[in-house]
């Protein structure tokens, strides 16, 4: 036998494998769509950032950045965005997972040169998102950095270093700004708490929650929810840092925000389970059993919770019971990651494959709201 | 001495191997079957090597892989064997083409040299199929364990077991001495992960050399020369598009082919011989040497010098041999 006439084969097949291999886990974002008065901004394909105005039959398409007949956006490459979009004034902040980011006009328009508009790269790639605070925004990146930018320029504000200043784990969660101070959480299992004027870490020592944080919320009455990527979800106290009382078990990872409602918090894990957790006692009302991970952070309208899965399927669950009132699986949402967002009445879900649609509590149906003309 | 595992234990196991395959196959369809049964559980296996190695997950990758080797070592080992088997038979195929020019008798001939000399022409073949599904399956589990993007991390939580040490374990770590696991390799930029794609090409290149030809003409032999060239190029290829994790995964395993072929092949350039014997009971020299006239019927025999080399010759031959001078 020829050793050629065999490897041949073998190497036909390890190609085929390779090239199928090398997409399967490439980002494609989660970012979740947002509402300006009648204008939807959403990402409707990895880096794809339209802006759309609502009408009764979905949405008239206005904008799409970047515009590839455009030279001066045509280099963009946001490769996929997780956090939201940031309105600062007039203009709009993008953060990309390739580390890019850049400061849009109104009418989304990318004109070169800093000082108005600008662009930056920054070391690492931004998961989370960026928070407005104030004339700044501040992010984190999976280089262990901690940014503190000015909104006018993307320039650095002292006393925060130009190049970020260096924690000891990845930081993938959207940075939590109250009061001036910066919450941040990281992979490696610690919370940070920074006084944003001074820089000064604000606790002795950073909160360790024993598993990677990947998400973060401020609850308000100076509680921080900190869910981990090892089941537990902790409140601490964004004053002293210290846990409130005994974490909550969840059976799988907890990668989401929770919807609040009553001091009671309506989260889900990475094992099917919606919880209503009621935080005072620390008792667990009731768990629901969805059809896959629960990702994206659910919303409350009237006494229905909304939330939706990796399946694509939509749930109405009632508030009080945790009793499923109507489930709805999207055909062709693809997954359901990026949060659900409430807007007159109506819960709005974004699914992986760019296709928005709008949940009604009242009838219990979701149906799709187009954005047309989109190119 | 390490010999092959008894042929009646291994084709009793790949009895129920393959029967229990094709029911999982058959209940749970391919791709489930593929990452229930293989690729989960190298997913938890890397991720407790990598809590185990003071949480470095190249250590971990390369303990992985030689784990997984020592696995397929009774596999590896046939195959390397058989192919040694096949070269040593190659003097005796060639003779046999140039004889006889019937396809159908030249046929009939090969294979009654092949079962003379006990040796299964595709048994180097069976080993490196059942090895596959392993290797791509642990390609599969180093991209899916690095979790390169967020839908990665997001993905991988499905494969993992509950367990709370493997679940406290996550993220891994990516960087491993300045190479970063989870990322390629550029030629424009100078760094240890180019090195380690350099690293796939040599060691490539050094299992390439160091594995032993069945070539029967000039022409298969220059192909062969060509392959040993293209192959470390292809892989260099894409080891610059692939993570640096998987990259490593494929420097380790080569090096572990070029010890395990300097073991059964030896290193003539560098007057090593091999460490492990034949594994088959030699073939007789007669009958090995034994080559029927076309069209007679009649067996003639006479002395096989390819077949007296040392690594196929035996105390049986030499014994036969010693009875026909005398």
């Amino acid at each position: 036998m020829r050793l050629s006439k065999l490897l041949i084969p073998v190497i036909l097949v390890v190609a085929v494998f390779s090239s199928a291999c090398v997409g399967f886990s490439e980002p494609r974002g989660w970012a979740a769509p947002v509402f300006d008065g009648e204008t939807v901004y959403v990402f409707l394909d990895r880096d794809e950032f339209v802006a759309a105005n609502l009408d009764e039959f979905g949405a008239e398409w206005s904008w799409t950045f970047p515009d590839d007949d455009l030279d001066a956006e045509k280099e963009f490459d946001l490769e996929a965005v997780y956090g939201p979009p940031l309105f600062a004034g007039d203009r709009i902040i993008l953060a990309g997972f390739s580390g890019e980011m850049v400061a849009l006009g109104p009418e989304g328009r990318f004109i070169a040169g800093r000082g108005s508009w600008w662009r930056d790269d920054v070391n690492g790639s931004i998961v989370g998102g960026a928070t407005l605070a104030g004339d700044r925004f501040v992010f984190g990146t999976t280089e262990q950095r901690l940014y503190v930018r000015n909104v006018v320029d993307g320039g650095a504000v002292a006393p925060w270093p130009i190049d970020g200043r260096k924690l000891k784990g990845e930081i993938w969660s959207q940075p939590v700004v109250v009061d001036n101070i910066m919450y941040v959480g990281t992979m490696d299992g610690n919370l940070y708490a920074f006084d944003l004027e001074s820089g000064q870490a604000l606790w002795t020592r950073p909160f360790e929650a024993g598993g990677a944080i990947a998400d973060l919320a401020h609850i308000g009455d100076g509680t921080l929810f900190v869910p981990t990527l090892r089941g537990q979800v902790w409140l601490v106290d964004a004053e002293t840092g210290a846990a409130l009382r005994d974490p909550f078990e969840a059976e799988g990872w907890v990668w989401t925000r929770p919807v609040i409602r009553d001091g009671v918090a309506y989260f889900g894990d990475f094992e099917d389970l919606v919880y209503a957790w009621d935080m005072d006692s620390g008792r667990t009302l009731w768990t629901y059993r969805a059809e896959n991970k629960v990702k994206a952070q659910g919303v409350i309208i009237d006494e229905t919770l909304i939330v939706g899965d990796e399946s694509g399927t939509v749930h109405f669950v009632d508030l009080a019971s945790g009793v499923r009132r109507n489930a709805v699986k999207l055909d062709g949402a693809g997954k359901i990651r990026a949060g659900l967002v409430e807007k007159e009445g109506f819960a709005w879900i974004l699914g992986t494959e760019g296709r928005l649609y709008r949940a009604d509590p009242a009838t219990l149906t979701v149906i799709e709201r187009e954005v047309r003309g989109a190119p | 001495m390490i010999t092959a595992v008894p042929q009646r234990a291994l084709l009793g196991l790949a009895l129920i191997g393959g029967v229990a395959l094709v029911f999982a196959i058959a209940t749970f369809g391919f791709g489930k079957t593929f990452t229930v049964g293989l690729l989960d559980p190298m997913i938890n296996v890397l991720v407790v090597l990598n809590h185990a190695l003071w949480g470095s997950f190249g250590l971990a990758v390369i303990a992985f892989t030689i784990l997984v080797r020592l696995v397929t070592f009774p596999l590896t080992m046939r195959q390397l064997q058989q192919t040694r088997a096949m070269q040593a038979l190659q003097p005796r195929v060639q003779e046999i083409q140039k004889k006889f020019t019937d396809p159908k008798r030249r046929q009939e001939e090969m294979m009654k040299a092949y079962r003379e000399a006990g040796v299964n022409p595709l048994g180097c073949l069976g080993p490196l199929v059942l090895q596959f599904p392993i290797l791509i399956a642990l390609f599969y589990a180093i991209r899916q364990t690095l979790a390169i993007s967020p839908e990665a991390l997001d993905n991988l939580s499905g494969h993992l077991y509950s367990w709370s040490y493997i679940q406290s374990a996550i993220p891994l770590e990516e960087s491993f001495i300045g190479i970063n696991l989870a990322e390629g390799a550029s030629i424009s930029v100078l760094n240890l992960n180019l090195l380690v794609v350099v690293l796939v090409g040599f060691s490539t290149w050094a299992q390439s050399k160091t594995t032993v030809t069945v070539a029967t003409d000039e022409r298969a032999r220059t192909q062969q020369q060509m392959m040993t060239w293209m192959l470390p190029i292809m892989f260099m290829f894409f080891g610059l598009s692939f993570p640096s994790g998987v990259s490593l995964y494929w420097v380790v395993t080569s090096f572990v082919s070029v010890g395990l072929n300097v073991m059964v092949y030896g290193f003539p350039a560098l007057n090593i011989p091999p460490l492990v014997g034949p594994p088959n009971p030699p073939a007789p020299v007669e009958a090995a040497a034994s080559v029927s006239s076309e069209g007679s019927g009649q067996t003639r025999s006479r002395p096989s010098r390819e077949l007296r080399t040392s690594t196929h010759g035996s105390r049986r031959s030499k014994r036969k041999n010693r009875r026909r001078r005398a």
